[in-house]
Parts: structure tokens; sequence; C-alpha cells
């Protein structure tokens, strides 16, 4: 394993691997398709030297396998933070930030003349004036310097914000950044500012926490940039097929299910004229394409539409047309069983609730897509009293039901057959 | 302005916090490595920091006393980056935030980062499925409890709540909160707590701070290190669910999407095309993922334990009954 290192120069290979490891569980080495044995083996090893604690090991009758399993609802910090600190770097990086932020300590303004000699004279290591010109540079564009112009001269000194100045200014933060770090969408960033300061979360637990997401966020980085810039970009994309797809579009927002922590780019695909979602998890790299001239003319579109779609379907139609009234009655005794109606009331998005008869209740919705509702319908099993508005998926579910009634209770299926 | 960078990463935490000390121990640095690098750093860091190494980055030099001694001359600066800075300003409109700062110190801290954008647009994100009935942040004795709440946590400090149960009763005590809990789904904060008694610890239970009603200080405070671990322990499920997953409509990835928070062991049977999963949950939510199994239909088979697939075949033979109610042209299509 002759050149193997733990750190990754960049995260698209890794992600594929953890994720495989995580979600699923049950993949022996043969099934990481078109990757060399070499390769499985490396990203493995370097998955086990950051996350050994998570892993277990299984042998089935198809070969070895890795799982990734945690109970995320007990852990105090995301454990795949630790594959955001594996950036590699040169060893020039790493010695010019500590020797450059150590002639920087005195707060005092230096010129890069004056830190490429500081260098030499102060620790015997010598860099040429161009390559110290390049860290300040991009050490002062992530803010961990400041540049400031003295005639023709620009002279950098370091930031004088530190995590513990800004905890001990405002009471409170502190706290905040430990429970915002566990959040989705970027809390490492969060981490990154509780681990300078020494501090860990001690104080909460995440429920319907999906920690698998958090390999996503470099993407989610650029697509949220991209639609603060109102840029058009172009998605490289491997969807479920497994075929790659090159996708242009305006990014109009980032829909996130708390359901199952999944996230999806809405966006409007200027071809077909319509809004289209796309699985963050499936997009490969992102390629901005310039600024979008109307871009507040398919966010207001996007505005318009959102109340129709129930999750992140668009359906297959363009906008103005039709969208499907869907009901769903449901029984449910009003004094003994309270908890269904509130259920129903805090699950029903843009739908509404009224009652319908004696202990009937329907939902009512304008949806563009039906079937994205029928999982979460599915969820009221044994109380659902008629399903309107959606002939095609209603007659699904009665197959279905058809098929679990076979399924738990041995009946239904001559039922299925007669019919 | 990357989220990947090494400044960020593992090594540079290692090599900072070795630079802390003007003279440090090789097994100080070791002590360090575990804490902050990776499993296999052992391999690759000692080398780097090791003065008499070819590879080594220079940060150290031999003492005479065996020690090592560091090249530079200060503790390495601390400082916040433009990525954290834009990250707390996106923070700030979260209105949960406010839990957590009085109005004033929002107010100053949002000056302070005035010169920042927030790392996304406000609006960048919209999570389509959370409950509507979620927790009110903006009440002023949500806050009040909520921050009572977390310094109780952080000083195993003994509280006199009272709140509304699940059950609609009300009920008052002393309690030792735990720990804070934060759902996304539900919007909601719950406390983990033990119920102090006349004799100590007399139960342990969950508080909604949706529904207390009254909070105070006791003054008396308790160790509660060790005690939320033994309480997960005991609620944690004796026998795990096993269920059979198919891969229609994509089933097995949409599944094992889904239950990807829970603790579980799968196994593809590649025969079948069916992948077996058991998972352990927490004897509290038994209904909530009874209910989450169902909503996957005839994707997901819950074959055990009995009683829980009791449970399914039940509402299941509930639901067949109710079949016949359908438009028959719906039933016929």
């Amino acid at each position: 394993m002759g050149g193997f290192s733990e750190l990754i120069k960049n995260f698209d290979k890794t992600r594929d691997y953890v994720r495989e490891f995580f979600i699923y569980g049950f993949k022996v080495r043969g099934d990481f398709d078109g990757k060399s044995a070499r390769t499985y083996d490396n990203e493995k090893r370097r998955v086990e030297s950051w996350l050994g604690d998570y892993l277990h090991y299984g042998t089935s009758e198809r070969g070895k396998q890795v799982a990734i399993t945690v109970d995320s609802s007990r852990i105090a910090t995301n454990p795949l933070y630790r594959a955001y600190a594996s950036c590699s770097f040169t060893d020039n990086d790493i010695r010019l930030h500590f020797l450059l932020l150590d002639l920087l300590s005195d707060g005092q303004t230096h010129s890069i003349r004056s830190l490429t000699e500081g260098l030499a004279d102060a620790y015997g290591a010598v860099f040429e004036e161009q390559t110290v010109r390049g860290k300040l540079r991009e050490y002062a564009a992530m803010g961990i310097l400041i540049a400031e112009k003295n005639g023709k001269t620009i002279g950098y000194r370091l930031t004088s914000e530190t995590p513990h100045s800004l905890f001990g200014r405002f009471e409170g933060l502190a706290d905040a950044v430990k429970f915002f770090s566990c959040l989705p969408e970027f809390g490492f960033v969060g981490h990154t500012l509780l681990q300078a300061a020494g501090m860990k979360n001690d104080c909460f637990l995440m429920k319907h926490n999906y920690i698998v997401h958090t390999l996503e966020d470099v993407i989610l980085r650029q697509l949220t940039d991209a639609i603060a810039e109102q840029q058009l970009v172009c998605l490289s994309y491997i969807g479920k097929k497994k075929i790659p797809l090159e996708i242009t579009g305006v990014p109009l927002k980032i829909h996130v299910s708390a359901r199952t922590g999944r996230r999806y780019l809405i966006l409007y695909d200027p071809h077909y004229h319509r809004l289209t979602s796309y699985r963050a998890d499936f997009i490969r790299s992102i390629k901005t394409c310039g600024r979008c001239e109307n871009y507040g003319e398919y966010a207001a579109m996007l505005r318009r539409n959102e109340d129709k779609c129930f999750g992140v379907s668009f359906g297959n139609r363009r906008e103005g047309a039709d969208c499907c009234k869907f009901h769903m009655t449901i029984r449910a005794d009003k004094e003994r069983e309270p908890y269904i109606l509130e259920r129903l009331h805090r699950e029903k998005r843009s739908g509404t609730v009224e009652c319908t008869g004696d202990g009937l209740y329907t939902f009512t919705a304008d949806v563009f897509d039906p079937n994205e509702l029928m999982h979460w319908v599915k969820t009221y099993i044994g109380r659902i009293v008629s399903i309107e508005g959606a002939s095609e998926e209603t007659s699904r579910f009665v197959q279905d039901i058809e098929r679990m009634q076979a399924m738990y209770n041995g009946r239904g299926e001559e039922d299925a057959a007669v019919q | 302005m990357p989220l990947f960078s090494e400044v960020y990463g593992a090594y540079f935490r290692t090599v900072e916090r070795i630079l802390q000390s003007e003279s440090i121990t090789k097994r100080e640095i070791d002590a360090i490595i575990r804490e902050e690098a990776f499993r296999d750093s052992f391999l690759f860091l000692p080398q780097k920091l090791s003065p008499d190494s070819h590879e080594s980055w220079g940060f150290l030099k031999s003492e005479t006393d065996g020690n090592l001694s560091r090249i530079t001359k200060n503790p390495p600066p601390q400082f916040v980056t433009t990525l954290q800075k834009r990250w707390l300003k996106s923070k700030l409109e979260d209105p949960k935030m406010r839990l957590f700062l009085s109005d004033n110190a929002h107010e100053q801290l949002e000056h302070a980062l005035a010169d920042v954008a927030p790392l996304c647009p406000a609006d960048a994100f919209h999570c389509f499925d959370v409950y509507a009935d979620g927790d009110c942040y903006e009440s002023e004795d949500y806050r009040t409890a909520f921050r009572m709440l977390l310094h109780a946590v952080q000083g195993d400090e003994i509280l006199r709540i009272r709140f509304v149960s699940g059950k609609g009763t009300e009920q008052e005590g002393n309690f030792l909160p735990l720990k804070l809990e934060y759902s996304r789904k539900n919007d909601k904060f719950r406390v983990f707590c033990c119920r102090i008694g006349r004799n100590g610890i007399s139960g342990y239970g969950t508080i909604n701070l949706g529904r207390i009603k009254g909070i105070s200080q006791t003054g008396r405070h308790l160790r509660s290190e060790g005690l939320l671990e033994k309480w997960q322990k005991s609620r944690r499920c004796k026998e795990p669910v096993t269920v059979e997953v198919s891969a229609e409509r994509n089933g097995i990835e949409r599944f094992l999407m889904e239950f990807a928070s829970f603790e579980k062991h799968t196994e593809w049977d590649a025969e079948r095309n069916v992948c077996m999963v058991r998972l352990w949950y927490d004897t509290q939510d038994e209904t909530e993922l009874l209910i989450q199994l169902l909503g996957f239909g005839p994707v997901v088979e819950i074959l055990g334990p009995p009683d829980f697939r009791r449970q399914a075949a039940e509402r299941v033979a509930a639901q067949y009954a109710l079949l016949d109610g359908f438009h028959e042209e719906s039933k016929n299509l």
C-alpha cells in the first residue's frame, strides 16, 4: 500500500465510499463497480483511520462487508466531520502557516518583503517572495489576515478577532455555536469554531439526525453561492440510472426533507421552461456559467408554484398546467384519539383539514404530483376511508394494501385474484 | 473561501496544540496526536515533527534534557475566518439564535458582523416537511425556561418544573436536566431529565419545552455523569426490528437513506434481490417507527419481533377492511 495518505485532495471519491459504507453497509469489495481493488483498499483504510470507532465488519456469503453504524440521536458531534479534517497540503503550506502567523503574532502590519526576510532570519526558512505573497493573499481572502495598502506596498496583519474574544464578548454565543454545529447545512463550520476555542458540544442531542448529508455541504456551498450571485450553473449529475448527465439551469432554492435529511436543488430548466428538482447527493460538480439576467422572473415562478409542490416534484408540467386536487379522508375519534387529528394538522403542509362527517376528517391539497403524497398517506394505514383525485395512485394504494394483507394476514391474495 | 481546507484540518490542529507549549515531551506529542488526528496518523506525523527526520517540518528542536522545544516565539495565534463569520451571520437569522442571545447581544453581534454577508441567502433552504406545531421561540417564557435548563444541564443543577404531560395532566416536581434534544422534523426541544424524590433519583423522563408552565431554581445540585447513558441503555429495545426490504420502487436505497440515522445491520440477499435489515430503536419511539415502516407499503415487510409484526398486521387488516369503501372505479382501474 505504498504511497497511501490519510489526507485527500478532494472529496468526490471519498464521499462515495463513506456514503456506501454508511447508507448501505452490506456492500463487499466487488460491489464497488469500476474501482480497482487497490482503490477500494485505500479508501476503506482511509475511512477506517478517520472513523475507526464507528466501523463494523461482517461477513456474508458474498464476502467481507464494512459498515459505518451509529445511532445518530446519541452522539454529540457528527463523526463524519472528521472527513472534512482530512484536506491534504504541502510541506510549504504548513510551514508558512505556522511561521508566518508567528511573525504576525505581534499584531503589527508587515510587508511581504519583511515577512520573507523574517522567515529566513528567525527560522532559517528560505522562501521565494512570490511564494510568501501567494500564501498571504490566500489568507487575506480567508479573512485570517487583513491586507492594508501603504502607498505602493501592501502590508498584512493578523485579524484581531478570535473565537475566545467572540465568545467572551457575546454571552450565550458559545452555547449557540454548540447547538448550530449539530445542525445540517454547514454545521461543520460551527464545529471548527468550537475546536479552535477548545470546546465541545456537551449540552445537545439531535433527534432525526441525518449526519451523512454533511458530505454534500461542499456542493451546497457552491450552489448557495450561485443562488446568492444569481448565476446560471452547469451540473455534472449521476442519477439513479448511473448515467452521467450535464444539466444547465438556474439554481433557485434547496429543498430539504426533515424526515429523510435529503436535499434537492430546485432548478429552472430553460430548455424545457420548467422547474425541476435534483438530488444534491447525485451532483458531482458545478460550474457557473455567468449571471442570469431573468433570475427574478424564475424566482417568482418558483414562489407561485411552491405551495403546490408537496415535497420536491413539480410534475412533468410547464407552468400553468393543471394540478390535481387530492383528498384523503381518515377516521379518528376526536375524543379518544385527539393525537391523530393533531398529527394530521401538523403534517398537512400546504393542505387543509376539515371535518367531513361523524369521526371523518378530510385532508385536501392542490398538488403537482400526487404520487409524492403516497408515502405519507400510507403512514395512516388502518384509518384511510377514501382517497380521491388521483385515480392511478389510489389504484396502486388498493393493490398495495391487498399485497400487505397477504403479507401480514395471509388473506387478500384470493380476493385480489377474483377481481 | 473553501469549506474543505487544511486550515480546519486535523494535522494543523495537532501541530497547533503541540506548539502551544514552549517545551514538550514525545509522550505528550503522542497524546495530542491521539486526541486530534486520525488512527493512522502515527504512521505519518511523528517523522514530520521529529527534528532528526529528513522529512521534518522543522517546528521543533531537541533540548539537552530530551524534551523538544518549539522554534516559534509565541503559541500559534487564534483567528476567526470569514467563512466562520459568514456562518455565524447566517445563524443570526434563525429564530432559535435568540434562545441563546439576549436581544442586546443579538444586536451587538449583528453590528460586529455587519461587514460580512451571510453564508447563504436567508431563504436559500426550504425544509418542506417540518411539522407545523413547532415550539414558539419568540415567547419570553419559553426563552427563560430554555436558558434555565441549559445552565442547569451545564451545572448539574436541580430545577423545579411544572409542566403538562403528554397525557394532558399537569405535573410538578424536582428534576435534574441531563441533555437538551432538538428534532428538526418536529421543530421542538425536549429535555431528558431525572426526577428527584426525597431519596434521590426516583425515575427518568422527557419533558417537552413547549409544555413547561413554570420553572425555578432549587439551589441544589447532583452529579449527572453517566445518568443519561444509563437511561438510554434502559430504553434501547431488547430485540431489534427485523425487516425485509425489496428492490422494487428503488426500495432499498429509499429505505436505507430514511433509516440512516438508526443503528442497524444490513445484509443483501443477492439471489432474491432483497435486503435484510435489523434496526435498534428507542422503545419510546416504537409507534413512530411502526408508522415510518408502514409508509413503505409492501416494499418493506416487518418480520419481527412478533409483537411488532402483530401491530403492523392489525393496522393492515383494519385498512383492508376499509377498502370496501373505496370507489369501485379506483379499485378496478
